[in-house]
């Protein structure tokens, strides 16, 4: 019994061990994303950074809806950032996907940047502004 | 009776590696790591470089302080990555899978300093790319001060474009247009203007000028040629072949003709203007080159194409080195 006692607690101690390793790697824990099956094939596929924007759109669209988008989209009648992941979202509640983020650089780009400060606790109003400003140098925003 | 002793011994035996593995190793490593840093008194940052499918950088943001030393321990347990991270100065050519590369950064002046890979570690390479937010007391900087030009000039630069109407039959050469000593107009000497102009309507400026009558239409195109390069360093367009072979010639492809395979099943393909030929530019196509300004290519470059596959440069370049790079596209029109 002492000795099963024990290989638990070294179990739970090197477990802790590794968690602890692997903390501050990735984005901030601390934002909520949709799971990778609720994204199509294609997306559930893509490289981490982009399927991870998706997933954040997903579960976020309020967040990217908020900011504006700097790849050039408004041409093709985007009104924000939310629109290169997602079109519109079903009467079901379901989203309708658009692929334009998986081949858009500052798309994802912005939605990561977004998930951050979401994540570090600051309001919509200073998330928007930070995306204003590290982003408007790269041409005229969608909103 | 004896069984059972040699059965607890046993136990004991594998609980003892079990703790071994399981604690004094990662003790032993982490804290040889925490000795190393202390001794070296820099703190030390652990990024593993992974292809962009399995997570790219690992961390991918990272947050640093001005003046405060940090030793970036990079490693990668796939292919080969590069890292460069341009505004301060860090360029590391090669990582090797099951190495560890090692680089002391002292970050001078808060502000925002993309990283990305360098080398082609696979198809979503383009994807690898990554942030250090570096805090501080000062200012933060901000690589410019001014939008740059094509926004000033409120150049759209996803409009439908026509294709140059006049294209050159042969190469035109920038010697030859040296040779000819020819005066150009202010519009073609002053750098500001000139990276205004399509090179087609150069083209026509010079063609209709009385002055150049006795001058061939090839001469007249190497007139535009010359225009366009005599002022570029060997330097900057030395730079921007290598930033072109680092970063463009896998699309590109090296001969600049839009073939190269990274380019062949970009996800953006299909978003691309249906009345263009599918697949990354190619710098090769007069009709489509000659009929683009500097300022337009500029526009292109810094912000990638919308959707298309096509990154955003304007984090890693400095302003010099984009005019260098429309520079040095045009060489695959134009030769020495």
């Amino acid at each position: 019994m002492p000795q099963r006692f024990t290989l638990v607690l070294t179990l739970l101690l090197g477990g802790f061990l590794l968690a602890a390793c692997s903390a501050g790697t990735g984005t901030s824990s601390r934002v909520k994303l949709a799971t990778i099956s609720a994204l199509p094939k294609p997306m559930q596929d893509a490289p981490a950074a982009v399927r991870t924007a998706y997933q954040f759109a997903v579960a976020n669209p309020d967040a990217l809806q908020n900011v504006p988008c700097y790849c050039g989209c408004g041409a093709i009648g985007h009104k924000s950032n939310l629109a290169c992941y997602i079109k519109e979202f079903g009467a079901d509640g379901k989203p309708v996907f658009d692929d334009h983020a998986m081949g858009c650089s500052l798309c994802v780009d912005i939605a990561t940047d977004v998930m951050q400060l979401t994540g570090e606790g600051k309001s919509p109003a200073d998330i928007r502004q930070q995306i204003v400003d590290t982003y408007s140098k790269f041409g005229p925003g969608n909103q | 009776m004896a069984r059972d002793r040699s059965r607890g011994k046993g136990e004991f035996s594998a609980l003892g590696i079990v703790l071994l593995v399981l604690v004094a190793f990662p003790i032993g490593i982490f804290g040889y790591q925490a000795w190393r840093a202390a001794s070296a008194g820099v703190k030390i940052v652990e990024i593993v470089a992974r292809a962009p499918e399995q997570g790219g950088f690992s961390p991918d943001r990272l947050t640093l302080r001005a003046g405060e030393t940090v030793r970036l321990r990079i490693s990668s347990p796939d292919v080969v990555h590069g890292l460069t991270i341009p505004g301060l100065g860090v360029n590391v050519d090669e990582i090797y899978p099951g190495k560890v590369v090692e680089v002391d950064v002292t970050p001078d002046e808060p502000g925002r300093y993309a990283f990305a890979c360098t080398r082609w570690c696979g198809l979503d390479h383009w994807r690898m790319r990554g942030v250090i937010e570096v805090i501080g007391d000062a200012p933060r900087v901000t690589a410019t001060t001014e939008p740059p030009l094509f926004q000033q000039l409120g150049i759209d630069l996803d409009a439908m474009r026509h294709a140059a109407q006049v294209t050159p039959g042969a190469r035109p050469s920038i010697a030859a247009g040296a040779a000819l000593n020819a005066k150009l107009p202010q519009a073609l000497t002053d750098s500001a203007q000139r990276r205004t102009l399509a090179l087609a309507d150069a083209f026509q400026t010079l063609r209709d000028d009385p002055t150049n009558a006795a001058l061939s239409d090839a001469d007249v195109w190497s007139l535009v040629a010359w225009a366009w390069l005599k002022d570029v360093p060997p330097t900057a367009l030395a730079r921007a072949e290598t930033l072109y072979a680092r970063d463009c010639a896998a699309c590109h492809g090296p001969d600049g003709k839009g073939k190269g395979p990274a380019g062949l099943d970009l996800p953006g393909l299909t978003k691309m203007d249906p009345t263009l030929p599918k697949g990354p530019r190619d710098f090769t196509d007069a009709g489509g080159m000659l009929a683009a300004s500097d300022v337009l290519l500029q526009g292109k470059l810094l912000r990638g194409g919308m959707g298309t596959g096509m990154p955003e440069f304007g984090s890693l370049y400095s302003d010099e080195e984009l005019w260098a790079m429309i520079a040095y596209l045009r060489t695959f029109l134009f030769k020495p």
